[in-house]
């Protein structure tokens, strides 16, 4: 097969995983939802009258077979209603989305910030292996990988907003206020990046082309951004790509401590108050971000290894 | 999560290890300091877990009102009645953290026992079957991991109320698509091995085939994930539990500590401090442990 067909085929077959997956995905929180019992006491409020019970179970089907109703939520589903929110009095699709971009520019940056750092540590951790450098950061690494990351989060605010008084503990409109959020979530990531890069910095750094690239009198520097840096750069993509769903559900957690007006927090409250369409909304919304998200890695990655294609 | 790194590791590795045509060389048998180290802190926990009433004469979760909040012993205003202080409620901080390390260690051990069980049979099957039989099997890891798995918790905790059972079973669900994803390909890998085929060709059952030539293969994969899952399933318990949808609150947990530690972060640090270290010491031993093990386990290091 030719390079074109080859991508091309590959990038079908990923492609057409997506709607699968949300498939199982909505299965899932289909069958959650109905199991835990009557869904007309799970969505309205205890003080709803009789009325407005009989006519959410006629809204919803529930007075069909089970799997009309799983048709027509899907159906619904598909058009982004995944109901109306008694507690927020809006569709709970726009309530999700309204807080989308806060928690997408969280982990964006946190990725970001990770990468950056990762890199650069997993680098110095590889070309200084065994000595006191390369021990040092992979001690801090195994603890970074051991903390609660939510509990990092307030030993951050102790320390630096509360003790020292440098920032804010949070605020979502001021820059200050996006570092210890940031670092929070980027200290849970940069541990992973750290020794995906070491290791295959390692690797490559033994490999025979470097050294025929050394005995040419190409600079060190050089030769480890060109040659042993590229091959961390899959794993390292892959990686993230694995743990975005952890990322953004970790995120429950951290933008919880630090009041973050995101998905994960709306999550979780919208649990608190059952608030069922919003949890629903929430749950199947950030599986979509995350199928998609995954999606692009694959593609990218594929792009940048051929060796992925062919797997 | 974090274990993820490690794991891929652990699976490349085995398979790297099985078509080397030489056995490994022979070496003298050292005990890694990872191991040695990571075992302690683990034997140190479990025996506090286990011998916690011979440890303390405090009842975790009886209130010292005359002694609420009082700081550890060694800071000014401590006193030695109660070693690591009290929380708002006067309960002794020392008995509820060893009360606590039954809960974080019987919750991951048991949740990690069940998802390994259910992701290594369901790999096993994948690797053995046909295209649409392991197609359905991915696709659904697919979903398992695209779902955060704080928020599937919470969503079942919220829908099913919240007990110790239901926590172990819920953090079992958010686990095993990682076994399967990674056994799957290793599985696949010893299936494609000449001395499979040769034991297909025989005629052996398949049965017989996954029980004597494949999971022998895969047991230091599944070894090194169990233990790395297990730290995994502390954090996840801790922080459940921190937002109030883990360990009912009637029971001492680390994370319902941290809750309430929270409250008080800025005059009692120390109801803060102390669990989270509680956590980060015993998930630390156990990611040493993991680590360890990995690196003895595989004869390429």
């Amino acid at each position: 097969m030719g390079k074109r067909t080859d991508v091309l085929s590959f990038a079908a077959k990923r492609m057409i995983r997506v709607p699968v997956v949300l498939l199982f995905v909505m299965t899932v929180v289909f069958g959650l939802v109905h199991s835990a019992g009557n869904v007309v006491d799970q969505l309205l409020p205890p003080e709803a009258t009789a009325e407005q019970r009989a006519e959410l179970t006629r809204q919803l089907d529930l007075d069909k077979p089970l799997w009309a109703q799983f048709g027509s939520f899907l159906a619904r589903s598909l058009q982004g209603d995944f109901g109306f929110s008694v507690f927020y009095h809006s569709p709970a699709t726009s309530i999700v989305l309204e807080r989308l971009p806060a928690s997408l520019m969280l982990a964006g940056l946190s990725i970001m910030v990770a990468i950056g750092i990762g890199i650069g540590l997993g680098i110095l951790s590889a070309v200084r292996a065994g000595r006191f450098a390369d021990v040092l950061i992979n001690a801090v690494a195994v603890l970074g990988q051991s903390m609660p990351s939510f509990w990092l989060g307030q030993m951050l605010i102790l320390v630096f907003a509360v003790k020292f008084q440098l920032l804010p503990t949070s605020g979502y409109n001021s820059l200050a206020g996006l570092v210890l959020p940031t670092l929070t979530l980027a200290a849970f990531l940069i541990p992973q990046i750290l020794l995906l890069t070491r290791t295959a910095m390692i690797e490559s750094l033994e490999q025979q082309y470097m050294l025929t690239a050394q005995a040419k009198g190409l600079p060190t520097r050089l030769l480890v951004f060109r040659h042993g840096l590229r091959n961390a750069l899959n794993p390292i993509i892959a990686s993230i790509g694995l743990q975005l769903g952890t990322l953004l559900g970790g995120a429950v957690l951290t933008e919880s401590v630090f009041g973050w007006p995101g998905v994960g927090r709306l999550g979780v409250e919208a649990i608190l108050h059952r608030d069922l369409p919003v949890v629903v909304a929430t749950v199947v919304l950030l599986a979509l971000v995350v199928m998609l998200t995954n999606l692009a890695v694959d593609l990218l990655s594929a792009a940048i290894d051929p060796r992925v294609r062919v797997s | 999560m974090f274990v993820d790194q490690s794991l891929a590791l652990a699976a490349v590795d085995d398979k790297r290890a099985q078509p080397a045509a030489a056995p490994p060389p022979r070496r003298r048998h050292r005990i890694r300091p990872s191991l040695a180290v990571g075992g302690g802190i683990l034997i140190v926990f479990a025996l506090a877990a286990v011998f916690a009433p011979l440890l303390t004469s405090w009842d975790p979760m009886a209130q010292d009102l005359e002694a609420r909040l009082s700081p550890p012993a060694w800071v000014d205003g401590g006193s030695s009645t109660h070693l690591l202080g009290t929380d708002s409620f006067g309960r002794d901080i020392f008995s509820q953290l060893l009360y606590g390390a039954r809960y974080s260690i019987g919750v991951a051990c048991a949740s990690t026992l069940i998802a390994g069980l259910v992701g290594v049979a369901l790999a096993l099957i994948a690797g053995y079957s046909n295209r649409w039989t392991s197609g359905l099997i991915m696709r659904s890891v697919d979903a398992m991991q695209s779902l955060p798995p704080v928020l599937v918790a919470l969503m079942v905790a919220a829908l099913f109320g919240n007990s110790v059972v239901k926590l172990t079973l819920v953090l079992a669900v958010t686990a095993w698509p990682t076994y399967t994803r990674i056994l799957f390909n290793v599985v696949r890998s010893v299936r494609e091995q000449d001395f499979v085929s040769a034991s297909i060709a025989t005629g052996q059952r398949p049965l017989n085939v996954v029980v004597s030539h494949i999971l022998p293969n895969v047991a230091s994969s599944i070894i090194v994930i169990t233990t790395l899952q297990i730290g995994r399933m502390v954090l996840l318990e801790a922080g459940l539990s921190f937002l109030g949808l883990g360990v009912p609150l009637t029971s001492p947990a680390w994370g319902t500590m941290l809750a309430d530690g929270q409250k008080y972060i800025h005059t009692d640090v120390y109801l803060s401090l102390l669990p989270g270290l509680a956590v980060t010491l015993l998930v630390v031993g156990v990611n040493l442990f993991g680590e360890g093990l990995r690196r003895t386990l595989n004869p390429r290091n």
